[in-house]
């Protein structure tokens, strides 16, 4: 009992807004949701109309609410950065300015995924209020795992963000595809899982620990016994994060996932779900890798190339655009894991390197998934390049922002997304990997094919069929996230200066 | 030493366990043709003398034995052989953790009066109960039978249910308890602060998710003899039959013990003070023996004065003599033992044994009580349909128990 | 003496039953193995003395969660004949790979450090009591408690919406 009362509850609360505020709202959006009425018509105007009651109403405001909950929680993560100089651990939570950066980063895809699904849950008559429930818990969830000094907390965090993933992953339960999708997320997901579980039960057998923090200046540490598993716990948990992140040998699902998948859930898979699992990679490789540094950079690093290659070779063939989407996001899960490579000999700035990349991908790879989401028509979505032909003509806006985010994946000037690899490259030289830095460049030029592909349908390919123009899927929150994605990109890739100190400021190790 | 102790211990209660079955049996035939306003099973005899249909379950016992055993050819043998095992396996073995009477002291050896006292108490009943669904379930499926699966399928999915409003029914309990352990519970509930009063919901909650877990009527879907012929034992014929029956008996006797323990107030009766009498049996018993007799040779007497020598003009005549005579004798005994015990003192282990020997007395009148409860409740009520038995489970019960836990933590909190 | 004995008994039964899960072609056989599985692993806590765990054990996972397994495989009236291999597109690329990576670093790590199978390590002792774990769960481990209940309710929306009817 004493324990219990000696926690200052209030200071936690404090300290853990963001957190609350997520679950909090989940819940809320989930009572809304419950209560909400069933029929827009009144009980004795649905007797006496003869045609069945078809117009379900509305529920799209539960998506309202949901967003403002996460700008809510992202105003308390920035409050939070403002105060925190130093980091400040409570029980198994620690704040300090890198988790809140990564949680502002994750808070921000949300209500992006939360604002494309405006309109789209509603035409293709997915369950809205569910999709932010589960959306708001997921990020809960991925706060867990960013900011937890405690693998127990982080593995309960990546299973709430795991679960939520494969329940939106397959929620289109009329398309075949999403329920393939989900089904296959799930069944590996659940083996990459047990693997990450695996490694956490022998990381506690190496050093007799689950925390974070009391993982290096233990003594057992460094006898032979808990070197052993200290290596088998980092094989296991290498497998079983580098499914959450996609990486090569493990990166099957990524592509049917991706393409199964509700175009906004998609969008949310590639920024969110990849930033959480990347920065817990980083936070359990920030101790784990001075433990044993050649092996476990080579360990990285061979994963990086083989990711690298892998996504950007497959990419080539692809012609449906959300595969393409989804090979790029593999790719550059190999890029970011480069930065990890990197974090093994200057720890400083490979997590800055590795903020910096994740966070410029989110962003433009949200856009891109917004671009081709707003393309989609009559409850169907956009799906092969060639439907691009003629869009220079038709949509010369949306055109040049297609054109501006596939410039930044493939890492070209001035964008945000050149910026982000030519920072990471830099560091990767100043820890001394020229071979590595030399492979990156080979499969960035690779990408390049790949990612100007749709750009030159979009501009020099003739119209084949004159398909009338239907309306697009019109909505104003899709536009804003384009509008804003696009002009982060261009600004940050021009003037980065500003947002590059704040990211730094954040890295005090 | 312990070890052999503890065998005992097990030995001796599970015989009164499996002791307690036939009478149950005998009681619920009884019981229902007196519902029923018949006289029910009185014709099997030895020598003539019937015992008011006791001798029927003698006969049941020979009958059973001698069936042919039959193991359908498409059912799956080892699991058609192994689930009657399991169901009277889980029924026994429930009992490991009950206490009968508070610990016995004798000289400088403590004998708890149950198997084992855990730190888990109740939870070991309930884990294992748990598993009771096994029988049920591996039986109806391994029989190949489609009565018997339907019979399998309601009966899981009503177990299931119903464990969870009883574990959340007893969540409430221990919150007043604060421990799980049930001598303590029991212990706790002295005089009249019987947990039936404080914990009413939890009580009723308890005791109807009892019946479900037992598959008594109302909640008997899985044998549902008017639609599923005799549902999961369908295919079971002879001694594996027989367990199924015996499990169903036991499970209501530990239940029955259960319910006594944690909301009867187990061996505690208002107005026997244990510790008094620990301390002077002597006085105890002159007190209590005489009251005892005259009850006795009351109930004796009435029973010969039932004598009439020519009703049946057969052995039944005097079956009331049987029963008549010996409560007589024991009376006058009870009375020379009181006489013979005025002024002596008794040995010092008199006064606990005696006080466990009460306390076991309590308890199993308590069980017995209960016993006739399910019985009587089941000859009343009719039985549930399928989707309303669920609806009461999940829609009914469970928020029930929710807010009773609720309601308890915020009376623990801002009242007590 | 008795409990070492007990000890490999009940390790030897878990064992054997898990063998006999993976082998078994008969669902409703695997299913039940499983359940003597999570006995045994019951058993074995018992005699670490941590008996809140073990009967957690048994009412959770041989009490609900097989029991609602063993449940759908009796509704899905699955037979052996009808269980067929399916695979996945890329399932032996994956299998294969990721078994290949874990070989070759056990072999690594066997072959640098040896002294492994000499070694045991010291595992705390705690006592397995309910005042104990309720002490720890509503102190140290409470936020990992209560984000427990997070992913049990995501777990149970998740469910509503794969399972029910699509809206029309």
């Amino acid at each position: 009992m004493e324990s219990l009362l000696n926690t200052d509850w209030l200071a936690l609360a404090y300290n853990e807004l963001p957190l609350l505020l997520l679950i909090v709202g989940g819940t809320l959006v989930l009572l809304a949701d419950l209560w909400w009425p069933q029929h827009i018509l009144p009980r004795w105007a649905r007797r006496k109309s003869a045609t069945v009651d078809v117009h379900v109403p509305d529920r799209t405001p539960l998506l309202l609410f949901g967003m403002l909950a996460a700008l809510v929680a992202f105003i308390a993560c920035w409050r939070l950065w403002v105060q925190h100089e130093m980091p400040n651990q409570m029980g198994m939570l620690v704040i300090d300015r890198f988790s809140l950066v990564g949680g502002m980063m994750i808070i921000g895809s949300t209500i992006a995924g939360l604002a494309l699904g405006w309109g789209y849950l509603f035409q293709h008559k997915l369950p809205i209020g569910e999709y932010t429930v589960l959306m708001l818990f997921a990020t809960a969830g991925a706060w867990c795992m960013i900011s937890s000094a405690n693998l127990l907390l982080a593995f309960v965090g990546i299973e709430i963000l795991s679960i939520s993933a494969y329940v939106l992953a397959g929620m289109d339960t009329k398309n075949r595809l999403s329920v393939e999708s989900g089904l296959k997320y799930f069944l590996l997901g659940a083996v990459a899982s047990a693997f990450l579980l695996f490694g956490i039960a022998f990381f506690y057998g190496a050093t007799g620990t689950l925390s974070l923090v009391g993982f290096t200046n233990d003594g057992i540490m460094q006898a032979p016994t808990s070197q052993f598993y200290l290596i088998l716990g980092t094989a296991f948990f290498l497998v079983g994060i580098g499914f959450k992140v996609a990486l090569a040998p493990f990166h099957t699902w990524t592509p049917d996932v991706y393409e199964g998948a509700p175009i906004p859930v998609t969008a949310w898979f590639a920024s969110a779900v990849k930033a959480a699992a990347f920065l817990l990679f980083a936070r359990v490789m920030l101790v784990v890798l001075p433990l044993m540094p050649a092996l476990g950079t080579q360990l990285i690093a061979g994963l990086a190339i083989a990711t690298m290659f892998i996504g950007n070779m497959a990419a080539l063939w692809q012609d449906n655009i959300k595969r393409l989407l989804a090979y790029s996001s593999i790719a550059h899960a190999g890029y970011a894991a480069l930065a990890l490579v990197t974090m093994a000999t200057i720890p400083e700035a490979g997590i800055t390197s590795l903020l910096w990349y994740l966070m410029s991908y989110s962003v433009m790879t949200i856009g891109a998934f917004a671009v081709v989401q707003l393309l989609g028509r009559d409850g169907e979505e956009l799906t092969s390049v060639g439907a691009l032909a003629g869009l220079g003509e038709r949509h010369p806006w949306l055109a040049a922002c297609l054109s501006i985010f596939l410039l930044s994946l493939a890492g070209l000037p001035p964008t945000v997304g050149f910026m982000a690899k030519y920072y990471l490259l830099a560091n990767l030289v100043a820890a001394g990997h020229w071979g590595l830095t030399i492979a990156a460049i080979i499969s960035s030029l690779i990408s390049v094919g790949y990612y100007s592909y749709p750009i030159v349908v979009m501009y020099f390919r003739p119209v084949a069929n004159q398909t009338p123009h239907n309306s697009m899927n019109v909505g104003v929150p899709i536009r804003l996230v384009i509008f804003f994605a696009a002009l982060a990109v261009l600004v940050a890739g021009i003037f980065p200066d500003r947002l590059m100190s704040f990211i730094q400021n954040s890295v005090l190790l | 030493m312990e070890l052999i102790i503890a065998a005992i211990k097990a030995i001796v209660i599970v015989a009164l366990i499996l002791q307690l079955i036939p009478v149950l049996i005998w009681f619920e035939r009884k019981g229902s043709a007196y519902i029923q306003d018949r006289r029910g099973p009185n014709r099997a005899q030895i020598l003539g003398i019937r015992l008011g249909g006791m001798i029927h379950n003698l006969a049941d016992v020979v009958k059973l034995f001698c069936k042919q055993d039959i193991i359908p050819t498409k059912a799956s043998r080892i699991i058609y052989v192994v689930a009657p095992m399991i169901a009277i396996f889980v029924a026994s073995a429930t009992v490991g953790v009950v206490p009968f009477a508070e610990p016995l002291h004798l000289g400088g050896l403590t004998i708890p009066m149950q198997v084992a006292d855990l730190n888990i108490g109740i939870l070991y009943i309930l884990g294992i109960g748990s598993l009771g669904v096994y029988g049920v379930m591996l039986g109806g499926w391994s029989s190949n039978n489609s009565y018997s699966l339907l019979g399998t399928l309601r009966a899981s999915a009503q177990m299931v249910s119903y464990e969870i409003a009883m574990g959340l029914a007893l969540i409430g309990l221990f919150l007043v308890t604060g421990t799980v352990r049930i001598t303590e519970i029991v212990s706790q509930q002295t005089g009249f602060h019987w947990y039936a009063f404080t914990q009413p919901i939890a009580f009723v909650l308890f005791l109807t998710s009892l019946f479900a877990e037992t598959n008594r009527n109302p909640f008997d879907l899985a044998e549902g003899e008017s639609e599923l012929v005799a549902g999961f034992h369908t295919e079971y014929s002879s001694m594996k039959f027989a367990l199924f029956f015996m499990a169903e008996y036991a499970h209501i006797a530990v239940g029955s013990l259960i319910v006594s323990l944690l909301f009867f107030g187990g061996w505690n009766l208002p107005g026997l003070d244990f510790d008094w009498i620990r301390v002077y049996p002597e006085a105890a018993l002159s007190m209590g023996l005489p009251a005892l007799a005259v009850g006795a040779i009351a109930f004796g007497l009435f029973l010969c004065s039932k004598f009439r020598r020519h009703k049946y003009n057969d052995a039944r005549d005097y079956e009331v003599l049987i029963f008549g005579v010996p409560h007589v004798l024991i009376g006058f005994l009870m009375i020379g033992a009181t006489l013979l015990l005025h002024g002596t003192t008794l040995p010092t282990w008199v006064g606990p044994v005696l006080v466990a020997a009460l306390q076991m007395g309590v308890v199993l009148a308590k069980t017995l009580f209960f016993c006739a409860f399910f019985i009587w409740v089941r000859w009343t009520l009719p039985r549930f349909r399928y989707d309303q038995l669920m609806d009461l489970g999940w829609k009914g019960m469970i928020p029930v128990a929710l807010f009773n836990i609720v309601i308890t933590s915020a009376w623990l909190v801002f009242v007590h | 003496m008795i409990e070492a004995y007990l000890f490999y008994f009940f390790a030897v039964t878990t064992v054997l039953l898990a063998v006999t899960v993976v082998v078994q072609p008969n669902p409703i056989g695997a299913a039940v193995s499983l359940v003597g599985t999570f006995f045994s692993l019951a058993a074995l806590f018992v005699l670490l003395h941590a008996h809140f765990v073990a009967i957690m054990q048994i009412i959770l996972y041989a009490g609900a969660i097989m029991v609602l397994f063993i449940f759908v495989i009796m509704l899905l009236n699955l037979e052996p004949e009808k269980v067929k291999l399916r695979t996945i597109a890329g399932n032996r690329l994956v299998q294969g790979s990721a078994a290949l990576y874990l070989a070759g670093v056990i072999a690594l790590a066997f072959f640098g450090w040896r002294q492994f199978f000499t070694q045991g390590v010291v595992a705390n002792e705690m006592e397995g009591t309910i005042e104990a774990v309720g002490k720890l769960l509503l102190t140290d481990y409470l936020v990992p408690f209560e984000m427990t209940s997070v992913l049990l309710l995501v777990a149970i929306i998740g469910a509503v919406i794969l399972a029910r009817k699509p809206v029309e």
